[in-house]
């Protein structure tokens, strides 16, 4: 398909074309003097299946056709003057837009997202056509593109969807491109490369000055019994060996060093990069799949850049030099040796087309089973906890099969290719031994058995390595479906970058304000909406409402790991946006619900964010959080390791070492997420006053689901559904009769009366 | 690093050595005097850093484990008290030196060392790798199945044969 096509089919709207295509079509369906006036088009048919359906406006009603036979058959229709509203529900992958009128919804068209940005246009100018439209509702509004919010775009060249967290279409991204890029980033090693290179050619070189001296042993020294030019000649291979065996250990070191130093910087250029990507790129992606692109697929690269590259390199110049010496042995007997060659290659060219797929094939398998490992092997207590350990086998099983079953696939058509070549191979050495034996045996001047017998040595040494370029064609795709990958990572944007122009904030108030914050971790459906509220420096706060009310989320957009979709977030009057990230962060400490403790010593946890800090500091801050007398309770003190996540310790504990990793930081705001949820109430007690010490003059979120917790907060702001539904003190907000926060509290005194009463 | 407030139970009460004074009673318990008026019967001692900083970091609790203060560095007290503080902790912390190791083997799913210590030799029972620590300064800590700790010095204090076997270790 052309360029073009693929043009109009992402922007069928903005042109018309579907309008003055269809125009035909409707002819018989449209009343005399009807106007068609927008036109879009649908991938599915209602209620549910796939298929095209036409959404058309004339300046009398709405209407939905199929287009099936000549004319096409209405299955909707809705007068415009009775429409006052058109709706889009989001379903679950797709989504339904309805007329909306007075009394009734009439669903018109449903489509997947890859329709939704001509639909929406296309929506957009009916509305225009309502003659009295119902106000918009708030959600239908969807948010105003707002900086830093990339769009899912399509690709310019295949039309697909580019996730928008990508910068380019890798299906786009075509193999030579992508070979070209890997040889590029082999530049700043061109040194030890090249030297490789040439000590290479060296040795093949001699090595094949064995051919001529075989002819003149076989031709020459053997015929006339001389037993001197026997010596020199036995002196000369032995030379040779000596010489390729040398260079060969030199190189073959040199290269392995190379190796591990492009495996090395690469590894630390994807993880450096994938130090920088978002919050959002890990929501997306699974742990194994990534750990996967840092460790083996930086491997593959390497056997590419380092081996693959220069046998290419080594093989084509042994070609040539080979058919050089063939060439000016005898020419007749080099063409015909070289027939096939044109055939191997014609054939792995074709071969090299098949091969990318299956190789991707065989990747993708084994990601999954990377993926399941590195998903599982973590959550095992859960695993045992519910028994499942048999599932979890059957569902690896099932992975491994899968990749044992790519990886035979692959190597069942790699193996019906070789044998192949091999055998055209094969039939050219017959014909030499066959037409060079018969000008031997016929007298044909210039021929004679060394001849013969130095050309089989070059022939046999000609296919090698033909044999071994078209191998590499295997290898040059794994590189290539490797440097996909890794390019995918590298070729992610960060999405949060620091503006150029970004302020240093060193030291801030702690003032911050929500303007009409609106957000979504999957932009459809905003967990956050319309937020807005404002903090004096210094103030301690409480966030309260049910789980899922979008608390955590309101504390990740203080943080920023994650851009608002609406509205803004100020610190200090400045939009996060423009503050730089690390001094916006260093100014933060935080609990997060969920504490994650590092493998390593309890002192290295609390002092993960300032590793400068002294050991006094890091006492005083655990003391604070409650933490010193029960980490002097190990017997290895604060050099007791935690394991791996913090699983040597209860959850109160850890919470607790959290919390004073927090506090160590000294931050300007403090954020206390679910922090004391898992330690007992008088701890909590201690805690509590501990920070209510700590936290005088600096800015505090306390989210709690245990209300006494926030007692001390000089106010409370309550969240239901992502939105603020009552703000105060806590004296004002029990005063509210049907407030929701009343109802939370009288709900809880209740549960408490009855805990004593049961008790 | 933290603002230095009013002192309340939930701060860290770092003692003066100065004021700092131990001896040792009729049954050989500690007895910890803090200036004139304190005195605190029996006390025990606790390190913080009992691995990368056994001499620093001394927490001093009373009999119910109470905290009463930290002593930041051992060689800060006086002689005479340091030494009943270096003694205590001697006995709390038994701490083998290795001066050989003379194998390595495992077997029933744990790790047999058999070493010469300046306490005289001993076969150790290790159960994993984890048990086995490497600290920053080289040293490396075995711990045995019973919680006690038999110290290695750094690799390049060993001899020859011992250090082979405790690089396999690694
Ligand atoms: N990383 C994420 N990706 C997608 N959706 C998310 C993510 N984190 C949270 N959500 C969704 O956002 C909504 C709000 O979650 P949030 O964590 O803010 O709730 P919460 O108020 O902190 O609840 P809880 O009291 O249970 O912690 C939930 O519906 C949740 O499913
Ligand atoms: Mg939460």
């Amino acid at each position: 398909m052309s360029g073009k096509e693929h043009h109009q089919r992402g922007h069928a709207n903005a042109e018309f074309p579907l309008l003055e295509k269809i125009r035909p079509n409707l002819a018989d369906v449209l009343e005399p003097g009807e106007e068609l006036q927008v036109a879009v088009e649908a991938d599915m048919v209602l209620p549910g299946s796939f298929g095209v359906s036409w959404l058309v406006a004339t300046d009398r009603r709405v209407a939905v056709f199929t287009p099936n036979g000549k004319v096409p058959h209405t299955t909707t229709e809705v007068p415009l003057s009775q429409v006052r509203a058109l709706r889009k529900r989001e379903l679950l992958g797709s989504v339904l837009l309805e007329a909306h009128t007075d009394d009734r919804a009439v669903p018109l068209i449903r489509f997947t997202e890859a329709k939704e940005e001509a639909i929406d246009q296309a929506a957009e100018q009916i509305r225009a056509l309502l003659v009295d439209p119902l106000p918009e509702e708030e959600e239908d509004q969807s948010a105003p593109e707002e900086r830093g919010r990339k769009k899912a775009s399509h690709c310019p060249e295949c039309g697909k969807p580019i996730p928008r967290w990508m910068s380019v279409c890798l299906d786009c991204m075509n193999q030579r491109q992508l070979i070209l890029r890997l040889i590029k980033r082999a530049g700043p090693y061109a040194g030890p490369i090249i030297v490789s290179l040439v000590m290479a050619i060296l040795a093949v070189t001699a090595d094949l000055a064995q051919a001529p001296l075989q002819k003149y042993l076989i031709d020459s020294v053997i015929p006339n019994r001389s037993l001197q030019g026997l010596v020199y000649v036995m002196l000369a291979i032995l030379g040779i060996r000596v010489f390729t065996t040398v260079v060969g250990a030199a190189r073959q070191l040199l290269m392995s060093w190379l190796g591990e130093k492009v495996t090395y910087d690469l590894r630390g250029e994807v993880y450096s990069h994938l130090q920088r990507l978002g919050l959002r790129y890990y929501d997306q992606k699974e742990t194994g799949w990534i750990m996967d692109r840092v460790t083996s697929d930086t491997t593959t690269l390497q056997v590419f850049m380092t081996d693959a590259m220069q046998r290419t390199v080594i093989n084509a110049l042994t070609l040539v030099i080979i058919a050089v010496y063939m060439f000016s042995m005898s020419p007749l007997l080099a063409l015909l040796s070289l027939i096939p060659a044109p055939i191997v290659c014609l054939m792995s060219a074709r071969f090299m087309k098949r091969t990318h797929t299956i190789w991707h094939w065989a990747y993708r398998r084994r990601s999954r089973l990377f993926a399941l490992l590195s998903n599982v092997l973590p959550g095992v207590r859960v695993v045992k906890a519910f028994t499942q350990e048999g599932r979890e086998h059957v569902r690896f099983d099932e992975r491994s099969r899968d990749y044992m079953d790519a990886n035979v696939n692959a190597a069942r058509v790699f193996a019906a290719f070789n044998r192949t070549t091999g055998f055209v191979m094969a039939l050219s050495s017959l014909a030499i031994w066959g037409y060079g034996g018969y000008l031997v045996i016929k007298g044909v001047p210039g021929n004679s058995l060394g001849l013969l017998v130095a050309f089989m040595q070059l022939v046999m040494r000609f296919y090698a390595p033909l044999q071994d370029l078209t191998g590499l064609s295997q290898q040059v795709q794994r590189a290539a479906t490797a440097a996909q990958r890794v390019f995918e990572v590298l070729d992610t944007a960060p999405d949060m970058e620091d503006a150029p122009e970004a302020l240093d904030l060193p030291g801030i108030w702690g003032e911050i304000e929500f303007c009409n914050v609106t957000f979504g971790y999957d932009e459809r459906r905003p967990v956050l909406k319309n937020v807005s509220f404002h903090i004096r420096p210094g103030e301690m706060i409480g966030l309260v409402g049910p789980s899922g009310a979008g608390k955590s989320t309101t504390i990740n957009l203080i943080c920023r790991f994650y851009d608002v979709t609406g509205g803004a977030v100020l610190v200090d009057g400045h939009d996060v946006r423009d503050i730089k990230i690390d001094s916006l962060r260093q100014q933060i400490g935080i609990v997060l619900q969920e504490p994650f403790l590092f493998h390593g010593t309890i002192a290295e946890n609390i002092a993960y964010g300032c590793p400068e800090a002294t050991m006094e500091d890091i006492m005083r801050a655990a003391k604070a959080a409650n933490a010193h007398d029960f980490i002097l309770k190990f017997p290895e003190g604060y050099d007791a390791m935690v394991g791996e996540r913090g699983a040597r310790l209860s959850g109160g504990e850890r919470q607790r070492i959290s919390i004073a990793r927090a506090i160590l930081k000294n931050p300007r705001i403090l954020i206390l997420d679910e922090a004391t949820s898992s330690v007992d109430s008088e701890t909590e007690a201690q805690i509590r006053e501990a920070i209510d010490r700590l936290v005088h003059g600096r800015t505090t979120f306390a989210i709690a689901h245990r209300l006494s917790t926030l007692q001390n907060a000089n106010r409370l702001i309550v969240l239901e559904k992502g939105r603020v539904v009552e703000m105060g003190t806590h004296a004002e907000l029990l005063s509210k009769e049907d407030g929701v926060f009343r109802r939370l509290v009288d709900l809880h005194r209740q549960l408490s009366e009855a805990v004593a009463v049961g008790g | 690093m933290l603002s230095d407030e009013a002192p309340a139970s939930s701060d860290l009460q770092i003692l003066d050595p100065r004021k700092v004074r131990l001896e040792r009673d009729d049954f050989q318990r500690l007895i910890l005097y803090v200036g004139i008026e304190e005195r605190y019967q029996p006390v025990r001692v606790v390190r913080a850093l009992p691995l990368s900083q056994p001499d620093r970091w001394i927490a001093f609790q009373d009999d119910e484990g109470n905290e009463i203060g930290m002593l930041a560095r051992v060689s800060d007290l006086e002689p005479h008290s340091r030494q009943h503080l270096e003694e205590e902790l001697d006995l709390v912390y038994l701490k083998a030196k290795v001066q050989e190791i003379r194998n390595v083997a495992s077997g029933h799913g744990m790790i047999h060392w058999d070493l010469v210590t300046d306490l005289g030799p001993r076969l150790v029972y290790v159960r994993d790798r984890s048990d086995v620590r490497p600290l920053p300064d080289g040293r490396i800590v075995l711990t045995d199945v019973h919680g006690a700790k038999y110290e290695i010095p750094p690799l390049d204090q060993l001899d020859e044969r011992s250090r082979q076997r405790l690089e396999v270790e690694m």
